[in-house]
């Protein structure tokens, strides 16, 4: 068992291997409510794999990830997970993004029958042909909720516009076609490839011990639950231009909503360069697109946006993108602004040094709550990256690192807009 | 953590939770005054105005550096819409001084006060044009906007139809007719209403004692004569029965059905024990994932992604938001009903019960984890004289039994039925 602290923080956790490979990470924080967390680095982006062995690449229909998660919740005695957790006093969810599943539980009392029951669960599946059935529906009601969202049709069709061929432009649920093919069959297929203790971590934080949770994990892991090696495929020939300039819908919106989307392809795959490049764009975007910038300001006292404008820079280990969005009576204008305002753009370190002093804060304020510390330890686990290595991350960005990053990654070729215009629009 | 209270001056009060357990420190500066339903979409445009520049920090950018500076202050307004009283004011939330290079509690506070009472104002006296028609038109656009998330746009319609006649059923931010027609004068003396005459409430939690931060608000009032002239007690009106259940549906273009189901009880935060019967009664029936509903209407139906009931502590009434295909809304609209009469009969097993009670006590447990939730649970009290502490609530909720469920049950009776769907739908209505 390591412990890993941070003096200038003042926080420290635990972490140590489970005799299965799994990694278990504790910290321990003086808080009402404790937070565990069981993921799998396995999200909407997995979908061609084969297994240490095997010949062929398996493809599988799109939104299968989040289908399984939906589906892992029923137990081999046809009850519901849930009703445990919830006997307990615990409450329990999930979720899936491109680049995980992750199962959790919190509670202020019974912590640890709630973790013994997310071990359990998580490793110990049960699907049936009549129980993946039984979900089609709830799931395709789900699909079709964010279908009816003007603000998640304009982010997917941004997506569908960056790229060619990445599965970042799949929708994590996949679409109503796609969720109608997943048998119970597949969703064993996938169980077994990537919920296993090489490729999962679980995250504790709150009132516990590293013992404790040590102790807990011994009686809950089943002798089944083991290592593998996968092999996944993604897309490799995504070029670097986006796929479309301009994407535009029609829905009963009061003003157009609109994403932009800046493709970035130079992903490190050392993933300390892929933490600094992530880091520093985290920087750049706040000096260019933040409330005390010029361009927002600039574009809400124009009366060009809604005061909602605002910009951020996501990665992963498959796909990168800057994206800016708001609400705009014309978002090709502000589209030709902001290209314009980048091009021009110009810092000092006295801008950068307020911006690192944002950045350091948020982070730090993360801290107050068990939730926060164990989604933020999940995110940088499968990022391969060290949770405190982040504020000293921060501080360690320099003027020219930005000054590079602004040269390179607002080129004419990886912009692209999705906009959602009112339907009276369509009509004239 | 209860919050520690001291009467400044009749017209001043201070709470403060002193607590090392966070990284952050809290403070909140708000200002009480009663729903209208003209005065209220004024005060909020007030609100809307200051905040877009103050003497010291003229503009907007300018106030967003400043709270930069201060570590990313976040200084927001508050709006607290209680059942017969608002709350307007300001809050932030900062680093606490061992993780920052200065004590930046000071700097923070002037800033709230920089912008609470040194507001622009041209050579009139009033606020500045560019900055009320600027934030006119933005209320007016996030007025509009409503309809942009059709869950949201279905719930206004619903409070609309369900508490017709009452200040409940408008919107706090008045119709777009209503922003538009708002003056400069009307902003200007509202504004000089608000701070000069109102009770001010101070909420704080983190690391300082009740007497340091006492000090320091002091200091800052003796520099100024407000609050001075009138305190408000709450007005709450229960939603009142009416003799036929109403049901409305309408169209908008939308592959889903929004359905929303609305109850009345007569029962809210003032009620004591039959409150905490209601809360009980609103987890068993739809508030979880282990709820009649969840388990019925979602998982062995699969109707729909989430079916889930809503308790209004203020007005005490219940509500079921429901979204799934247009054909399935009267299956159910009947689920909903059905759920909800199985509870008046009894129909409640031992471990709905138990498992109610234990995510309750869990959720009251989690509010002393979070410095906006621990204000919260003490500024809802506090609205209607209810001195309950969190204790106190958990408490209460061990002692429920199935009786006191089952009796504040009776009360409840069916009141609205709104649903929205798609204009190229049969909304079920075979």
């Amino acid at each position: 068992m390591i412990e890993i602290s941070d003096f200038k923080l003042k926080e420290k956790y635990y972490k140590f291997k489970h005799k299965s490979g799994l990694d278990i990470y504790v910290f321990p924080k003086n808080m009402t409510c404790s937070y565990a967390m069981f993921g799998t680095e396995y999200g909407s982006v997995d979908n061609c794999f084969r297994i240490k062995g095997e010949t062929e690449y398996t493809s599988v229909p799109d939104g299968i990830a989040h289908y399984l998660e939906h589906r892992m919740f029923t137990q081999k005695d046809g009850s519901d997970i849930t009703e445990r957790f919830s006997a307990c006093g615990a409450d329990s969810n999930a979720y899936t993004s491109s680049n995980k599943t992750v199962y959790l539980c919190n509670s202020s009392d019974n912590f640890k029958e709630a973790l013994a029951a997310l071990v359990e669960f998580v490793t110990e599946p049960y699907f049936t042909e009549e129980l993946v059935e039984k979900e089609r529906n709830i799931i395709i009601q789900e699909i079709k909720m964010s279908d009816d969202s003007p603000y998640s049709r304009c982010y997917q069709a941004l997506m569908e516009a960056i790229y060619h061929h990445n599965s970042a432009r799949v929708d994590v649920a996949g679409t109503v076609e796609s969720v109608s093919e997943i048998t119970a069959d597949m969703l064993n297929k996938c169980y077994n490839t990537f919920y296993t203790p090489n490729n999962m971590a679980l995250v504790v934080c709150g009132n516990i011990s590293p013992e404790e949770v040590a102790e807990v994990v011994e009686y809950s892991v089943p002798e089944s639950y083991v290592a593998l090696d996968v092999e996944r495929k993604y897309c490799d020939d995504e070029p670097r231009s986006v796929y479309k300039k301009l994407v535009e819908a029609y829905m009963d919106v009061a003003k157009p909503i609109f994403s932009i989307g800046i493709k970035d392809i130079d992903i490190p795959a050392d993933n300390t360069e892929r933490m600094r490049k992530f880091t520093a764009m985290g920087l750049l975007c706040e000096l260019l697109f933040s409330r005390s910038g010029e361009l927002y300001n600039t574009l809400f006292e124009s009366g060009m946006v809604t005061p909602d404008f605002g910009g951020s820079y996501t990665s992963s280990k498959t796909f990168a993108y800057t994206m800016v969005s708001g609400e705009a009576d014309d978002p090709k204008e502000v589209l030709k602004y902001i290209k314009k305002y980048i091009s021009e753009f110009q810092f000092d370190e006295n801008d950068l040094t307020r911006c690192k002093r944002v950045l350091y804060a948020e982070f730090l304020m993360d801290f107050d709550s068990t939730e926060e510390i164990a989604n933020n330890m999940v995110d940088y686990i499968f990022e391969g990256f060290d949770l405190f290595e982040y504020a000293h991350m921060i501080e360690n960005i320099t003027v020219d690192e930005i000054k590079d990053l602004l040269t390179k990654m607002f080129k004419e070729e990886y912009f692209s807009m999705s906009v959602v215009y009112p339907i009276e629009e369509e009509r004239k | 953590m209860v919050p520690q209270t001291k009467i400044i001056t009749p017209f001043l009060k201070l709470k403060t939770v002193c607590t090392d357990k966070f990284k952050t420190e809290r403070i909140s500066v708000t200002v009480e005054t009663l729903p209208h339903i003209r005065q209220t979409p004024v005060e909020r445009f007030v609100f809307s105005v200051l905040r877009r520049g103050c003497k010291n920090y003229p503009t907007q950018r300018s106030l967003s550096i400043r709270y930069d500076e201060l570590y990313s202050a976040m200084v927001s307004p508050v709006f607290v819409a209680g059942g017969g009283k608002h709350r307007f004011g300001f809050s932030a939330e900062i680093l606490s001084s061992e993780f920052v290079d200065k004590n930046i509690f000071e700097d923070t506070l002037e800033l709230i006060f920089d912008i609470f009472w040194n507001p622009l104002l041209d050579e009139t006296g009033k606020f500045l044009e560019k900055y009320v028609e600027s934030e006119r038109e933005n209320i007016c656009d996030i007025v509009r906007s409503v309809k942009n998330n059709p869950r949201v746009y279905a719930m206004k319609r619903f409070f609309e139809i369900m508490y017709e006649g009452d200040q409940y059923s408008f919107s706090t931010r008045g119709s777009v007719d209503t922003v538009n027609s708002i003056t400069s004068d009307e902003l200007i003396k509202a504004y000089r209403n608000l701070v000069e005459k109102s009770s001010y409430e101070i909420f704080y939690v983190g690391p300082k004692s009740a007497d340091e931060v006492e000090e320091t608000v002091v200091n800052f009032f003796e520099k100024n004569d407000f609050g001075k002239e009138r305190t408000i007690a709450s007005n709450v009106m229960f939603a009142v029965d009416t003799e036929k259940v109403k049901r409305i549906d309408e169209k908008m273009q939308l592959s889903q059905g929004k359905l929303v189901v609305g109850f009345k009880s007569g029962i809210n935060i003032t009620c004591g024990k039959d409150f905490y019967a209601m809360v009980m009664l609103n987890e068993i029936y739809g508030a979880t994932a282990v709820s009649k509903l969840f388990l019925n209407v979602r998982e062995r139906l699969g109707l729909c992604y989430y079916c889930t009931s809503k308790y209004d502590v203020h007005k005490g009434c219940l509500y079921v938001v429901c979204e799934m295909e247009p054909r399935d809304r009267k299956k159910a609209e009947k689920e909903i009903i059905k759920y909800l009469e199985e509870i008046k009969k009894g129909r409640i097993s031992d471990g709905e019960f138990e498992s109610a009670k234990k995510s309750l006590l869990s959720v009251y447990s989690e509010t002393l984890d979070s410095a906006v939730a621990i204000e919260r649970f003490y500024t809802l009290r506090e609205e209607y004289g209810v001195e309950d502490t969190v204790d106190d609530a958990k408490n209460a909720i061990n002692a429920l039994t199935l009786s006191d469920v089952l009796r504040v049950s009776k009360n409840i009776k069916l009141d609205t039925v709104y649903f929205l769907c798609g204009d190229k739908e049969n909304c079920g209505d075979d």
